[in-house]
């Protein structure tokens, strides 16, 4: 079914909404979710709360790309899913090696406890991110968007896991240059 | 700041964005498990000799080996070439990987780019046909024997050539594989007469290098030529030529040409 008639069906508030949206893109917000989470329990929970989550936002939103809006609600209720967990017991999954990885681009300037405006962050990591070359940026959203393995992307992309880890390496350390520099107005 | 902010922040990237990042597939990927299957089959069928072009590194590794991460990036984008095709002659199997040209595509900067900005990259890989490595002592050799060169059809490639056109190359020996990179003054304004890459075992072009048609301007090797040489078609969109600036290029050539 074409995205526009599954966001047509929620707008209807038709169940269907649900199975069509599970039926086309269950595996992908699955992947997204057990990428974070790391099993299949907890992942198949965070796949479901998408779902509700879905529902309660259209209406009113209509989203022009449906695969991402869904994806975007994975990502983020299965992080806070994980936050949860982990407050008692930290695991060692893709999103654990992905924010040690975060941890070099945080300008040492700056406390840790130093907060700043999620949304003006965010357009900073918007404009690094969509001034790299195609490649690259695509490299840099499967690692710290979807959280994919560095295996994974290698296999994606068709480079060795050597060139994957430099590629991010070099674009974390060009993302700390701009933090450091940005964030001092933010 | 903390690093779960970065994490947050990065769920805001542009929705096209993320949605392109896991459509993509690289072409390379697909490439390689075609040639995978096409070379198992020769394995199995005849020598080894060929088997070995799907194991061979990428243009963009050997840029990334000589620290030059912009054409390494270069050799990943859209703007490359990926050719990856071989030919065997006499001991020698030669592999055009990718070609790439572009203004400030290197971190590197020569002399030659000051006069021609834009610049034409070329990997190609020298294996012993036979399969056996080549060895370290057997780089001199190479190094200061084999010229490899992009040529210009109708234009006379003893004439102008890599090293005419403020060429320079190095070798690295990887695995038993010698990976020369080739770089030159941009080749893209000919494209619509038709490119080569020439490969000689010698450290100059001559006459009788390759085989110069006079009256259709094709460059093909020399059947007599005592020695390995292959001359590969550049697979180049004629729409990337400007004639106009091609012409202006050669007319420095014209007293040589004569």
């Amino acid at each position: 079914m074409e995205d526009d008639s599954i966001v047509n069906l929620y707008w209807a508030r038709s169940e269907n909404a649900i199975s069509e949206t599970s039926k086309k893109y269950g595996d992908y917000c699955y992947s997204i979710a057990y990428g974070i989470l790391g099993n299949a329990e907890d992942t198949a929970e965070s796949v479901n709360d998408t779902y509700l989550d879905a529902w309660n936002s259209m209406p009113p939103h209509r989203p022009a790309i449906l695969s991402t809006f869904l994806g975007k609600i994975t990502r983020r209720i299965s992080i806070d899913k994980w936050r949860k967990q982990t407050a008692e017991k930290r695991g060692s999954n893709e999103i654990t090696l992905a924010l040690d990885e975060l941890d070099e681009c945080i300008p040492t300037k700056r406390s840790v406890e130093e907060e700043v405006e999620l949304a003006e962050l965010a357009k900073v990591i918007d404009r690094f991110v969509m001034s790299l070359p195609p490649v690259q940026r695509r490299v840099f959203i499967c690692r710290y968007w979807y959280l994919d393995s560095i295996s994974a992307i290698s296999q994606q992309f068709g480079f060795s896991q050597s060139k994957v880890k430099m590629m991010l390496h070099r674009q974390r350390m060009k993302l700390l240059g701009i933090l450091e520099k940005e964030t001092n107005i933010l | 700041m903390k690093r779960e902010q970065l994490l947050d922040a990065i769920g805001f990237i542009n929705d096209e964005a993320v949605r392109d990042a896991k459509a993509y597939q690289s072409p390379k990927r697909h490439y390689g498990s075609r040639v995978f299957v096409i070379a198992a089959a020769i394995m199995l069928l005849t020598s080894t000799a060929v088997a070995a072009v799907w194991m061979l590194l990428q243009a963009s590794d050997i840029a990334e080996r000589k620290g030059d991460y912009t054409l390494s990036d270069a050799f990943d984008s859209e703007k490359a070439i990926s050719i990856n095709e071989s030919i065997t002659s006499e001991e020698y199997t030669f592999t055009l990987l990718a070609i790439v040209s572009g203004d400030g595509i290197s971190d590197y900067i020569g002399s030659a780019m000051q006069r021609q900005p834009e610049r034409t990259y070329v990997v190609l890989a020298i294996q012993n046909a036979d399969g056996s490595p080549i060895q370290k002592e057997d780089l001199f050799d190479l190094t200061n024997n084999f010229m490899v060169t992009p040529m210009i059809r109708g234009v006379k490639p003893w004439v102008v050539n890599a090293a005419s056109m403020g060429g320079s190359f190095s070798d690295s020996l990887v695995d038993g594989v010698v990976y020369r990179l080739v770089e030159c003054d941009s080749i893209m304004i000919f494209a619509n007469r038709g490119l080569y890459l020439g490969v000689c075992a010698e450290p100059f072009i001559n006459r009788d290098t390759f085989k110069f048609d006079e009256s259709t301007g094709e460059i093909t090797v020399n059947p007599d030529y005592p020695g390995a040489s292959a001359v590969f078609e550049l697979p180049i969109d004629a729409s990337h030529a400007d004639p106009e600036q091609a012409e202006q290029y050669l007319e420095r050539y014209e007293e040589l040409a004569e």
